[in-house]
């Protein structure tokens, strides 16, 4: 049985619908690539985390400390080696713990975003000092506003190590953090933050890291189920409206849930014994938990964090 | 708006740690004096909330997009103390486990947009409440304009929405702008940001002048719309 022609045939009205239904609802396409590498970001570490690794194979808890350490001091160093040192470190961990592609795939956006950022840095405009390329020359400088332009236009070695050691930092930065997910898994690696938090803080951090993926979901069911029932957003003029409408009252159905379950978990924890102002007890970091592993990070970080506080680096 | 671990300079990051912690302390002693039972599931609920509105965008017209924060919003659903909890747990949860924010900033960022957005936006929002009470000659019944999320709530919520975020912004483009102040090389190179607050402020402010503080304001406005239609008993604040 063939398709019938009425089917075949495309009026232009249809396909002025068809063209505009893209950016009428980019909101949706955004709100929903937000959702959906946020639960592939978290199954990807729990995938990479299971990895027999290097870091894989430490105490959670040991190794936030010395990530943590490592950001801080790195954040003292003022020299672009100082920051080299940490990102060929963050570099070197990620390879021992079989997550090095994973991190650099990660670190992507971030480099594009930092470096898109940096490179005016390089520039006379915004620091100056010596020329090592002109770029443009006008006859005379001009001055907007607050802003003042050179007559010559240069990229400047002030300027340009200022850039490099801005996108240095922060890619070494953003390297350890990520080391941190992509090797712990993330129920491990929220009990092991939350052991640093204080009081009820603790209770507080473990519930809503769980209920965040609850609510995730059901924004990513409320967007397919628009999109099952909407072929388009109406092509006038108010359609931004609609949009915004619905978003409004998604967000609202959205609290509304999130109170109605903290009364419901309100009453289970009531059933199940729990005082108003319970905490969490999280459990203390016994000798018995500290591995081979955890010895051979803790002496490997004490020598370089000795080593890059006190050398004529810092 | 969420500021990077690199961008901020030792000075200025360890002074906004100092200064969020007796802010997060003072917040969970009076959010126990607020929420005297239940305070932990709805805490842990509304930093969920927190963090998942930000996953929202929101159309304008032109077809630009843009996300809102949500500070004030959360701020008149469960008050301005609770709400700087869930919205610093919520930031702290997206610097962990997701990168947005940096370690090192997570004061910075805590004390821009958890702390100074909520209270500023809760702080206008009540002061057109209340200036719309006191104008009318009293306190009324329910259902007239002064009944909770009267047309005044509603204007003090978009404004305090829009003032609170763009606070919030400004906050994030000094404390960046102040880093070559603060923070230069033996050769006079900036060590961290290297942008001087003549170019932060406008890059930072414009963007949320024109585009987020909008979007943050219809969010609240448009939100508050809908729970008072649907789910009126949910009002606190």
């Amino acid at each position: 049985m063939g398709i019938p022609d009425w089917l075949k045939t495309v009026t232009r009205d249809e396909l002025q619908v068809v063209n505009i239904k893209k950016p009428r609802e980019r909101f949706l396409d955004k709100t929903l690539r937000h959702v959906v590498s946020f639960v592939e970001d978290t199954m990807f570490n729990e995938r990479t985390s299971s990895i027999k690794g290097f870091l894989q194979g430490t105490e959670p808890r040991i190794k936030i400390v010395i990530i943590f350490l490592f950001i801080i001091v790195l954040s003292f160093q003022k020299t672009v080696s100082g920051i080299v040192v940490f990102l060929s470190l963050a570099l070197l961990l990620a390879l021992l713990s079989g997550v090095l592609i994973t991190l650099l795939k990660r670190l992507m956006p971030a480099m594009v975003f930092t470096m898109l950022i940096a490179l005016p840095a390089a520039l006379n405009l915004i620091v100056d000092g010596e020329p090592m390329v002109m770029l443009h020359e006008f006859e005379k400088p001009h001055t907007f506003y607050q802003i003042t332009i050179p007559a010559h236009i240069s990229v400047t070695k002030q300027g340009a190590l200022s850039a490099l050691a801005l996108f240095l930092r922060v890619m070494a930065s953003a390297s350890l953090v990520f080391l941190l997910t992509l090797t712990t898994p993330p129920n491990r690696f929220i009990k092991a933050v939350s052991s640093f938090v204080p009081g009820a803080f603790k209770s507080i951090v473990s519930i809503s890291y769980r209920y965040i993926f609850f609510l995730t979901r059901k924004v990513e069911e409320f967007i397919m189920g628009f999109r099952a029932r909407n072929i388009s957003l109406p092509a006038t003029r108010h359609s931004s409206l609609i949009g915004q409408r619905w978003t409004a009252s998604r967000m609202g159905l959205l609290f509304s849930m999130s109170i109605r379950l903290s009364a419901e978990l309100e009453r289970a924890m009531e059933a199940r014994g729990y005082d108003y102002n319970f905490e969490v007890q999280s459990e203390r970091l016994k000798v018995s938990d500290i591995s081979g592993p955890d010895i051979l990070l803790i002496i490997f970080s004490i020598t370089i964090i000795g080593v890059m506080l006190w050398t004529p680096l810092m | 708006m969420h500021i990077p671990d690199g961008y901020l300079g030792p000075i200025t990051y360890g002074s906004l740690w100092a200064a969020v912690i007796p802010i997060w302390i003072y917040a969970s002693k009076k959010v126990k004096e607020i929420l005297k039972a239940s305070q932990v599931p709805l805490l842990a609920l509304s930093a969920a909330f927190s963090f998942v509105i930000m996953m929202f965008n929101v159309p304008l017209p032109g077809g630009t997009t843009g996300h809102a924060t949500g500070a004030t919003l959360i701020a008149i659903l469960i008050g301005p103390w609770p709400a700087v909890i869930a919205l610093s747990i919520a930031l702290i949860v997206q610097a962990l486990i997701f990168g947005d924010g940096g370690i090192t900033a997570i004061g910075a960022n805590c004390f821009n947009m958890g702390f100074a957005g909520v209270l500023v936006g809760y702080g206008i929002y009540k002061l057109i409440s209340n200036f719309s009470r006191y104008s009318s000659g009293q306190i009324s019944n329910a259902g007239t304009r002064n009944s909770p999320l009267s047309t005044c709530h509603l204007i003090g919520a978009g404004i305090g929405a829009y003032a609170g975020i763009n606070l919030a912004a400004f906050l994030t483009a000094v404390e960046l702008g102040i880093q070559p102040l603060l923070h230069t090389g033996a050769d006079g190179r900036p060590l961290y940001s290297p942008f001087p607050l003549s170019i932060t402020i406008p890059a930072i402010m414009l963007e949320h002048i024109f585009i987020f503080g909008i979007v943050e304001a219809v969010v609240t406005v448009t939100v508050l719309l809908y729970i008072k239609k649907s789910h009126p008993e949910l009002i606190r604040g």
